[in-house]
């Protein structure tokens, strides 16, 4: 059937208006083309004993299908806490790791967590620089970061903290966190055991003054 | 009594011909949403083997209504639907992809009795395609709209999907209701049952048009309800799915608006996924639909067959590596050769056979046997007449997030027309690389 000059116009008139649609995208910084998934963390086995270099092998393989591995590199957690998310992420469909694999991988984070990351910890009672409280120091070394997002920057995997600050209290928060500190909640991986009064307490400032501006 | 040359054979089977041509010079258009991607901060692979072909993630993530489908541990109380995280803040990107695209080569020998042989090749963009969709935040309700823009190498503006729906229930335990214009199977069912394929097109029996202008792979539009219930740690599942659409015209296409073919066609496929990443799916569809024989001469006349297919598909994936895919399907179509004559049949039993081998994620190599076995009964019938279609082909991405994949594939096709006996073939290589962005 031949093409009328009208129809041939609403063609290119809808591929030009999306053409533009993705230039104001990209030009109000909305567009992040697939580099949340870039892999900016190198490791270097060459010193791991060979069991870890093992268990290494199986992290890349399994961990690198569903997301980039800077996800499992970037935050620092407990080793009751790797565990908590390794169990989860095999509960997860298509995770296709069994329990010999999950063993494997957290016992790659758990050696990873002793010896590169924390070489990079920040000293206890010092300040890193960028912070702007103990509540953000904290918040950062328990590596929230891995699945919630402030600003647009993090994960997300759990809610988007922003604007936190407006939609919540400092009792629902305090209990929040309480709850993950005593194992309590299932929603989030668990505080490590000796978080103090004060570490709480500092981390519900910070989040309060999270008010989405 | 002499027998009466049917003068109209000639038509059919250049229609025919011509149909089974056009579908593997145009090979199928990418089908992945990057928007999700970047919504749930992953990769392609998560949800995909290779795009445009689902995993089990995937398949899932579609009937949850585009929830991210939870970890399921034993013994956890499973979160409602509207609990489950939404990813990203919503916005634009991350709910629409406007560049999903494909560029190929395609060289191609057909040859038909009767005929000269025939040789193409072409560079050509395939398609380009426009998505919108995702879940609407605080809502249960979601939304899919699919814009053809380019398709086979022309600009042709179509919105070839375009659905509104809602879900409700637990991770475990899920309904949902869809309105508007979707696809009659994808994501609905295991993946053997998908129309998608790691090769350029999708198995046989889903794409060879019938002698009744039918193919089963269109887009009607309707009401599509299912449920889903999925044990702790995705053991098993089991799905259901019904659907009530308009049927289709006379030429096969989709009746989009009002039509005084009134009667509605009735889809439904009920899916059990016995191990990881495999799965059995059983499909029923009925409908009817007008038909034009002998069209352009003077024994033209309509009549309204009744459509009828049932298949059943299985997949057993080993080790994650090896996906060992199959596929029945069973045509019982009313058949009417002479105005006013008998009613007679088209009954065809189709099936394909398909191994991938992924031999890395995000590598795989391909092989599939489709056969298609058909004949009109009564009097007119030529008899049974086959058609087999040997393809092989590899798939890479080419990227770490698997949003670009490069393709090459060769098929070679061969048999009969089930209406007039003419055999044709056709061989045809393809090389393309799919953008999804």
């Amino acid at each position: 059937m031949k093409r009328t000059w009208t129809s041939r116009f609403f063609g290119n008139a809808v591929l030009a208006g999306l053409l533009c649609a993705s230039g104001a995208g990209l030009a109000l910084g909305q567009f992040r083309p697939f580099t949340q998934n870039r892999d900016t963390i190198k490791i270097d086995t060459a010193g791991f004993p060979a069991d870890v270099q093992r268990d290494y092998q199986v992290f890349r393989g399994k961990c690198n299908q569903c997301h980039g591995l800077d996800t499992s590199l970037k935050p620092s957690f407990s080793s009751a806490q790797w565990t908590f998310e390794v169990k989860k992420m095999q509960a997860m469909a298509s995770s296709h790791f069994n329990d010999e694999q999950a063993k494997a991988i957290l016992n790659f984070l758990n050696y990873d967590e002793t010896r590169r990351k924390s070489l990079n910890k920040p000293a206890a009672g010092a300040v890193p620089p960028g912070t702007v409280s103990a509540g953000r120091q904290f918040y950062d070394a328990q590596g929230c970061e891995a699945c919630h997002a402030i600003g647009g920057k993090g994960g997300s995997g759990g809610p988007d903290l922003t604007g936190v600050g407006n939609r919540s209290d400092r009792n629902r928060l305090t209990q929040l966190i309480e709850d993950l500190r005593s194992g309590k909640s299932d929603k989030m991986p668990p505080l490590p055991r000796d978080t103090t009064d004060d570490q709480v307490r500092s981390l519900v400032d910070y989040l309060l003054t999270l008010k989405g501006n | 009594m002499k027998k009466e040359k049917i003068s109209w054979i000639p038509v059919v089977v250049s229609l025919l011909f011509v149909a089974i041509c056009s579908m593997f010079v145009v090979p199928r258009k990418s089908e992945a949403l990057p928007q999700f991607a970047r919504r749930y901060n992953l990769k392609c692979t998560a949800c995909h083997t290779i795009v445009p072909v689902l995993n089990e993630q995937g398949e899932l993530f579609q009937r949850l209504g585009y929830h991210l489908p939870p970890a399921l541990q034993p013994g956890e109380v499973p979160r409602k639907l509207s609990a489950i995280p939404e990813g990203a803040d919503w916005s634009l990107t991350n709910n629409a992809s406007f560049a999903v695209a494909d560029f190929g080569y395609a060289a191609e020998r057909t040859t038909q009795e009767g005929q000269s042989p025939m040789s193409t090749s072409a560079f050509q963009v395939n398609s380009w395609n426009a998505y919108f969709a995702g879940w609407i935040p605080d809502t249960s309700f979601f939304y899919h709209a699919e814009l053809d823009i380019v398709s086979g190498g022309a600009t042709n503006v179509d919105l070839s999907n375009a659905c509104i729906g809602y879900t409700w229930g637990t991770a475990r335990n899920s309904w949902y209701v869809v309105g508007g214009r979707e696809h009659l199977q994808v994501a609905q069912g295991t993946r053997a049952a998908e129309v998608y394929s790691l090769l350029p097109n999708g198995p046989l029996l889903f794409e060879n048009p019938s002698p009744t202008n039918f193919v089963f792979d269109h887009s009607p539009v309707g009401i599509n309800v299912g449920y889903t219930w999925i044990s702790s740690d995705y053991r098993r599942v089991f799905a259901a799915s019904a659907k009530v659409t308009n049927g289709v015209n006379e030429d096969g296409s989709e009746i989009l608006g009002p039509s005084t073919r009134n009667s509605k066609a009735f889809w439904a496929d009920v899916d059990f996924w016995y191990a990881p990443e495999s799965g059995i799916t059983f499909v029923d569809y009925y409908g009817r639909k007008d038909q034009i024989q002998n069209a352009g001469i003077d024994s033209q006349f309509t009549y309204s067959p009744y459509i009828r297919r049932q298949g059943v598909f299985a997949n057993y994936m080993l080790k994650y590596k090896v996906d060992f895919l199959g596929g029945y399907m069973h045509s019982n179509d009313d058949w009417q050769a002479v105005q006013s004559g008998p009613l007679s049949r088209y009954v065809s039993n189709d099936f394909y056979a398909a191994i991938d081998y992924y031999i890395k994620q995000g590598f795989a190599v391909s092989g599939r046997y489709d056969q298609i076995r058909g004949k009109i009964t009564g009097d007119t019938g030529v008899g049974l007449q086959s058609t087999h279609d040997w393809t092989v082909g590899v798939n890479k991405t080419l990227t770490p997030s698997g949003n670009v994949v490069g393709r090459i594939a060769y098929s070679y096709l061969s048999g009969r027309d089930p209406v007039g006996a003419v055999k044709s073939t056709d061989k045809l290589f393809q090389a393309d690389i799919a953008f999804n962005f």
